[in-house]
């Protein structure tokens, strides 16, 4: 188990390198001499030259890569804002909880919901049921987030208003459960149109999945033995079921977080993604490169963490190639 | 004598393709929602193509004479106006043309990379196939929303920006499933049969691998139609794809945005018709990956 992990997380290595070269040529690519957002127009040309010096820029590309690299594993040092001058890490890090709460609610939801319907439906195969919920899948599939979005503000909040259009309402002083409440009303909007495309992928998988293992030898062994529908189904067919979901899971972070990236935007949700959408407004490069930096990590360890649960869960991934 | 016989056989090859298509076409037609998502996309593809001639209004003209409000559906405004007194559903017609331009552009220049990339990958092997290998599976581990999010935010963002970092963006998948033929087709007689006539590599991948492996390579191309639709309506959203004054769905989405309490039309037909045209793509491609597939009836 320990040789799986070590190796997958050896595999990621290159991988991070990439993306963080990535982020730094495409910070270097934007327009305009870093130091000018800094100096004074006025400053003599010997000075601007010690500035650029002191900053490293006169160092040729992949040495201030190097340079930026070992700065940012070892000290988290990003670079600072260049609209307040704040370091970009710490802008990021306050950021993050408001993002995981709104994913982390859209997740929890959706699993709720997609599993008594894919079960429902696999256990039913084209019924009426199982058609419309195809049908709802691909209309859900198709659906643009950001104008369901849209029209879920116009129809809840202003139509009728019935949860706040946009913020995260964070009471001051205020007893925990009433802030509780205001933050799950203000979340429900925005974590209902992150819910509607994950609930149609998800529906779908679990519904083709379940088919899928139903077909197998060891199914209908069960079903021989005599066993209930209810013992077959949970015990049998579904946990073996759930082993590629957990992939789909992790593969589905990306996706969430770009939906995140969206959604905070329209509903003003103080998260990473409205942080990277007010740097794109401000062409704050340090800032935006740093929290697309930070999110493409958290993809590419979300994605290890699945691998390693899935091992830890299915031994024949584990002991693949041993034999 | 030779030559009559290669062209009776390419006939006999001609009527072998003809009953293919006919037998296609019956197991596709069967398929009422693809019927139907056909019949859409044509009519899309043709709002596009003569779209001068079919919106009422020029898409760009002001009209101050509505004093800066946007005027709901009426019969001289189909789809209304926006603030600027601008005909929204002749801006719709004209958008028609930028969805599907990045559509098929887009999908168009990484099925041609995908292609080919997967198609030596899987036919000539050793190194050549673990290089391609593994720079498709750093592509694909890459997080490319946030990738592209940066570019058009760093570049003057541009139809022709937008095709092209979707397009740059999108090969890996196209790539792994051509692999994935190649390797199949490699074996079979045919390409011995080429080989052992004395076919170069390049010869043998263009004529007999490539053609062979297209029937998934469309579907896969029809569905990405879809999804780089939604992209590029995405990032025209957030202001990062095609720019005003030039009408797309996405930027009409952007400025409705802020006319949400007092003009709720401005946003309700540009998201319709992005949907439409999504679903129609997606249950194509299904109706089109049935109908390719021989397994099926």
């Amino acid at each position: 188990m320990l040789v799986y992990f070590l190796k997958r997380l050896a595999g990621a290595i290159p991988l991070i390198l990439i993306i963080t070269a990535l982020t730094f040529v495409i910070v270097r690519l934007a327009p305009g001499d870093p130091t000018k957002m800094f100096i004074s127009p006025n400053t003599p040309p010997e000075d601007r030259e010690i500035i650029r010096r002191n900053l490293g820029l006169d160092k040729p590309l992949h040495i201030q890569y190097f340079i930026w690299l070992k700065n940012f594993i070892l000290k988290g040092d990003l670079g600072y804002s260049l609209v307040n001058g704040r370091p970009v890490l710490d802008s990021i890090l306050e950021r993050i909880p408001a993002t995981l709460i709104l994913m982390g609610a859209s997740y929890l939801l959706s699993v709720i919901i997609a599993f008594p319907l894919g079960i429902f439906s696999a256990l039913k195969p084209y019924s009426f049921f199982d058609y419309f919920l195809t049908f709802f899948s691909f209309v859900g599939l198709s659906m643009p987030p950001f104008w369901l979005a849209l029209m879920v503000i116009w129809l809840f909040s202003l139509k009728f208003p019935i949860f706040p259009p946009m913020g995260m309402g964070i009471l001051v002083d205020a007893p925990f459960w009433d802030s509780v409440v205001d933050l799950t009303w203000h979340l429900a909007l925005p974590a209902f149109v992150l819910t509607i495309r994950n609930l149609a992928a998800w529906t779908r998988y679990i519904r083709s999945s379940l088919i899928e293992v139903s077909g197998q030898n060891y199914i209908r062994t069960a079903w021989s033995k005599g066993l209930g529908e209810y013992s077959v189904l949970t015990v049998h067919a579904l946990r073996n079921a759930l082993i590629p979901f957990i992939t789909v899971l992790a593969l589905s972070i990306p996706e969430i977080l770009a939906g995140a990236f969206i959604v905070e935007q329209i509903f003003a949700w103080p998260g990473m993604g409205r942080l990277g959408m007010e740097a794109v407004f401000h062409r704050d490069y340090t800032i935006l490169m740093g929290d697309i930096l930070i999110s493409s990590l958290l993809v590419v360890f979300s994605n290890i963490a699945a691998d390693i649960l899935c091992a830890y869960i299915d031994p024949r991934i584990r002991l693949q190639g041993k034999s | 004598m030779k030559r009559h016989a290669a062209s009776s056989e390419k006939k006999l090859w001609e009527k072998h393709m003809n009953e293919n298509f006919l037998l296609m076409w019956k197991k596709f037609k069967k398929n009422k929602m693809a019927l139907i998502s056909l019949i859409l996309i044509s009519g899309f593809i043709l709002t596009a193509i003569f779209a001068s001639y079919i919106a009422p209004y020029n898409p760009d003209e002001q009209n101050a004479a509505y004093g800066g409000e946007p005027q709901p559906p009426s019969a001289k405004h189909l789809f209304g106006t926006d603030n600027y007194g601008r005909d929204l559903f002749s801006r719709a017609i004209f958008g028609t043309r930028i969805s599907l331009l990045v559509g098929f552009g887009s999908v168009g220049i990484y099925m041609i990379i995908g292609i080919i990339l997967g198609a030596l990958s899987g036919y000539t092997g050793g190194l050549t196939d673990a290089l391609i290998m593994r720079l498709s599976d750093i592509m694909l581990s890459i997080p490319v929303f946030f990738f592209i999010i940066a570019l058009q935010a760093i570049f003057t963002p541009s139809v022709w920006n937008v095709i092209l970092v979707i397009g740059l963006t999108g090969w890996a998948a196209p790539t792994r499933l051509m692999r994935a033929q190649a390797l199949s087709l490699k074996e079979a007689l045919f390409v011995e049969a080429a080989k052992s006539y004395g076919g170069k590599t390049l010869y043998i991948i263009f004529k007999h691998i490539m053609p062979n492996a297209l029937s998934p390579m469309i579907v896969m191309a029809t569905l990405g139609i879809a999804s780089a639709i939604l992209m590029e309506s995405t990032l025209s959203f957030l202001g990062l794809g095609i720019q005003e004054p030039q009408a797309s769905w996405g930027n009409m989405l952007m400025r409705a945005q802020e006319y949400m309490s007092s003009a709720p039309w401005m946003a309700l037909y540009p998201g319709i018709l992005i949907m439409t045209t999504v679903i129609a793509f997606n249950f194509f491609g299904d109706g089109l990956r049935d109908a390719l597939d021989p397994k099926t009836s």
